[in-house]
């Protein structure tokens, strides 16, 4: 018996009333339990199943059906390596779910997330107000009956649209909410995610109140931290995002599949090939095309490549943010070589969209392997001297040792991922235990902790070593990547990769094939997939539902930074603004990963 | 004619101020300059290589840079302290030109009869004057920093406070040695003394808390914390715009050559050279030259210190490293009979 069905027995011996349905759609388990279970059904997994893990909440509009949302809960127990999504149905007119932060304190941000993007309520949440969106925003978005807004044009020769009474869904510019003066002004957001929302008053106390950012030069894109300190101590750190909300998931449902590959480029734009790759793999899974070896080989070389120069960045920006300007220039030395390498393969340097479902967009260019090698033999010696910079100085180690301390238990809880949750010694890398493009032929080692907490330095630590066993599985792709020499690029399945040009000439068939997948693309089976691939900041998952037609019902993308962020206000309290840097640079967020 | 004795010492110190004021200002300048190049090889950067370029160096740039402070808008914060906001960067500045009144550069010459002395002043209390000038320059960026109504500007004047009080005394004790060595405080004499034996023979102890304490005091990188850009933006600096952000810089970098030239004189002999060769001018100017680039060498190697770490070190390991240089130099100078 596998451990998916352990764990569906198990759960129908304990609720017989609670399930009200298992699906089961290319091999994801889909639990659906009626609301009134949901608190019950999740501790009962937490503590007895062993899911320790909330990856994702998330929810669907299925308009005009009836009941309309569900409610997506991902979970994931990691000593069992199995996955369980829990769907709860939500009529149109009784929009309530009870929060499950108190058994998983990391649904905080997600259940925030779907509160302000569906409309949906969480019940007994401890701060539930809009998260992405500014707090005066009308109407939810990611509704499928949302009215689709226009910016209001400044000129224009078209009467229709200066007619003065059309509603312009863009309401006028109004302050965002503010966080406090000196002085006594009331925040709007309580400082802590525990207690209960007390306004804080400067008259009273002698803390001083922070806005860091949105334009700090440290918190690496526009994150704002309300800082809350007493001289130069934390006392509360609460993180702002959105200020970097483009609407990414809801674009994709406006383009055909193939379209919306660009898109999710400007997400993590440190790893863009891993948004991409996992883009992809969530819509193979949907459509169910396999991918050619050689198409799995590049892509599992273009990832490590990827890997390394995010790491650098992280690492180098790290350094910067504590003061040692240097490294930061050495990264982003080194970094251009890997753009270098990006820019060969597919003519773009960051944003490459280079990879298409089924494959690649074009075959691997001639020198390809040459460059990546160059690269591959120039890295250690360069980590090397990092190392030589960083390892053995004694301020370096006074202001990353002991710094952000947090347990192994606490990362589980708030949903932490990638090389954090590796720094607090869990052992867990979605290379190794779901491999994906045949990730299980490499041979490399994960890097974990072997200390009891981890902070900043095992981070750092963890991030070196990473790239270090990103070269090995270089190595070792490079030497397939020559046997599969000549062998196709992308599938042949025609449904979802265009024919070659020569074809076309020949073929009625392919003509076809050419003619429908550029101007109405293909259209997946009624369902929903998820995919996740390990990124440099933790497990990237998609997931694409889809309504059978030729555009994502939705897309729903689990970034690895949104869950990693929440959890600064409890690891950065105690310590210093001066460390706050090096804490954010630790947990090494994209703004545009987290914001979307 | 014959001019009063008077309104000949006048008219001499304003045409030595002068021309030391034009000399640090130029050299600010071009000090700029060199550590963009330091900074760039250290980097493998390329540096400035635009403006007005003869070969690889762009001898122009500190004037465009120059031309580009002064036609930049300079912004008031709307509840700033306007009178010391505005005279900041003025003591800034102040405190670190006058600090070269006593500093001398070369040894004095006879021309057509008449001796003329290469410093501003010969006092006999010197080093107490550099000391307590140095001190004084803390309140540009106390003063800045507090005036400018921004919290990060508040906490970067407080961590200078701290800072000075905690490097004050490490650099005022690095220094006794030499005093005890020498039993002068005129710089002048001080550099006479060395003629045969530089002090760093018997003082290494004292260059190195001395130097390490005056990086602090000057605000340099690993101690940049009153600045601390990526922790506090730009800390006491926040709110500072074209000229008057320039003059605070100007300060530091004059306070690098300044504490330079205060090593050097009292550590390395100033203006005194082995053997003989080339005027005494050139060697204190290769000794100035050792020691800011060191102060970059430094600044762009290591990471910054942390607030409750610096005042740890100052406090813990400087101050007893000053204390035992003093004792050490002491017993030695009673066990020799000096």
């Amino acid at each position: 018996m596998s451990q998916i069905e352990t764990v569906l027995s198990r759960l129908r011996e304990r609720f017989p009333n609670a399930i009200a349905d298992v699906c089961e759609f290319r091999g994801d388990t889909t639990v659906i339990i009626p609301r009134e279970f949901l608190l019950d059904v999740a501790r009962f997994l937490r503590s007895e199943l062993r899911f320790e893990m909330l990856l994702d909440i998330t929810a669907l509009d299925w308009l005009p059906k009836e009941p309309r949302f569900d409610v997506l809960y991902y979970l994931l127990s990691l000593e069992h390596n199995t996955r369980v999504r829990l769907r709860v149905p939500l009529s149109s007119w009784d929009t309530n779910v009870p929060s499950v932060t108190a058994i998983y304190p990391g649904a905080n941000f997600y259940e925030r997330e779907v509160f302000d993007l569906f409309g949906i309520t969480f019940n007994n949440h401890p701060f539930l107000h809009r998260l992405l969106l500014p707090d005066y925003t009308t109407g939810h978005p990611l509704r499928k009956d949302h009215p689709l807004g226009y910016e209001p044009v400044e000129f224009t020769h078209t009467y229709a649209e200066i007619q003065p009474d059309k509603p312009s869904a863009v309401p006028p510019p109004k302050p965002r909410r503010l966080i406090g003066s000196v002085g006594g002004a009331v925040t709007e957001i309580p400082l802590t995610l525990t207690e209960p929302a007390t306004p804080w008053s400067g008259t009273q106390s002698e803390t001083l109140l922070i806005n860091m950012g949105p334009h700090h030069p440290s918190t690496h894109g526009v994150l704002r931290v309300a800082l809350e300190v007493d001289g130069e101590k934390i006392v509360n750190a609460m993180p702002d995002i959105g200020y970097l909300h483009t609407g990414i998931e809801k674009n994709a449902e406006y383009k055909t599949y193939l379209k919306a590959i660009p898109l999710f480029d400007r997400m993590d734009y440190l790893g863009t090939w891993f948004n991409n790759l996992a883009y992809c793999l969530a819509v193979e899974k949907l459509m169910q095309v396999d991918v050619p070896e050689r198409a799995q080989i590049a892509r599992v070389i273009l990832c490590e490549v990827a890997r390394v120069a995010s790491h650098l960045i992280a690492v180098g920006s790290q350094a910067m943010d504590i003061g040692a300007v240097t490294l930061m220039t050495y990264a982003f030395r080194e970094r251009e070589v890997a753009l270098d390498i990006f820019e060969m393969v597919s003519g773009a340097r960051m944003m490459a969209s280079f990879f298409r479902f089924g494959g690649l967009a074009l075959d691997l260019p001639a020198g390809f392997s040459d460059a990546v090698r160059a690269f591959m033999n120039m890295i250690p010696g360069r980590l090397k001297e990092y190392e030589d910079l960083l390892n053995k100085n004694p301020i370096w180690i006074e202001r990353t040792r002991g710094i952000a301390e947090y347990t192994a238990e606490q990362a589980l809880a708030y949903s932490v991922t990638g090389p954090l949750l590796r720094a607090a010694g869990v052992k867990w890398d979605l290379r190794k235990v779901a491999p994906y493009s045949g990730y299980e032929q490499y041979d490399f080692h994960v890097p974990f902790s072997t200390r009891a907490k981890a902070d900043v330095f095992e981070c750092y630590l963890v991030r070196m070593e990473e790239m270090r066993q990103s070269l090995r599985i270089l190595d070792q792709a490079l030497k397939q990547l020559e046997k599969t020499k000549g062998q196709p690029y992308v599938t042949s399945n025609r449904k979802v990769a265009p024919p070659p040009k020569q074809e076309l000439q020949t073929s009625m068939e392919s003509l076809i094939h050419h003619f429908k997948l550029w101007t109405e693309g293909f259209m997946p089976p009624v369902g929903y997939a998820y995919a996740a691939v390990e990124s440099p900041r933790g497990e990237l998952g998609f997931l694409v539902s889809s309504n059978g037609t030729n555009m994502p019902h939705r897309v729903h993308v689990r970034t690895p930074s949104f869950a990693n962020l929440q959890t600064l206000p409890l690891i950065s309290k105690g310590y210093y603004i001066a460390d706050l840097v090096g804490i954010i640079a630790m947990t090494d967020i994209i703004l545009g990963d987290v914001d979307r | 004619m014959s001019l009063d004795p008077l309104v000949i010492t006048i008219i001499e110190a304003l045409v030595k101020s002068i021309v030391v004021i034009v000399g640090l200002l130029t050299a600010f300048a071009y000090l700029t300059l060199v550590e963009r190049y330091v900074v760039a090889k250290i980097q493998s950067r390329i540096g400035p290589n635009r403006v007005g370029a003869i070969g690889p160096i762009a001898v122009l740039q500190p004037i465009a840079d120059a031309l580009k402070m002064i036609f930049k808008e300079d912004i008031w914060p709307a509840q700033a302290d306007q009178v010391a906001y505005t005279i900041a960067p003025g003591i800034a500045v102040g405190t670190a030109l006058v600090a070269w009144a006593v500093i001398p550069l070369n040894p004095s010459l006879t021309i057509a009869g008449y001796k003329i002395d290469f410093y501003i002043a010969d006092v006999n209390v010197a080093l107490l004057y550099l000391l307590a000038i140095g001190s004084l320059g803390v309140y540009g960026i106390v003063l800045g920093g507090w005036s400018s109504n921004n919290k990060y500007s508040l906490l970067g004047a407080l961590r200078s406070t701290a800072q000075m009080v905690s490097y004050e005394i490490s650099l005022g004790l690095g220094l006794v040695g030499v005093l005890m060595i020498s039993g002068s405080l005129s710089l002048v004499d001080i550099v006479q003394k060395q003629a045969t034996v530089w002090n760093v023979v018997w003082q290494p102890l004292g260059l190195i808390v001395y130097f390490i304490a005056a990086t602090a005091e000057i605000n340099r990188l690993p101690f940049d914390l009153p600045e601390a850009e990526t922790e506090l933006v730009a800390g006491f600096a926040t709110e500072y715009s074209s000229l008057k952000w320039a003059l605070f810089y100007m300060a530091e970098y004059i306070n690098m050559i300044t504490i330079s030239v205060i090593a050097s004189t009292l550590f390395l002999g100033g203006y005194q050279g082995p053997f003989g060769i080339l005027p005494g001018f050139h060697w204190l100017f290769l000794k100035i030259a050792f020691f800011i680039f060191v102060l970059m060498w430094i600044r762009y190697t290591f990471p910054r210190f942390r607030y409750d770490q610096l005042m740890r070190f100052g406090w813990k390991v400087l101050l007893p490293l000053a204390l035992a240089n003093i004792f050490v130099t002491a017993i030695v100078m009673v066990v020799l009979g000096r």
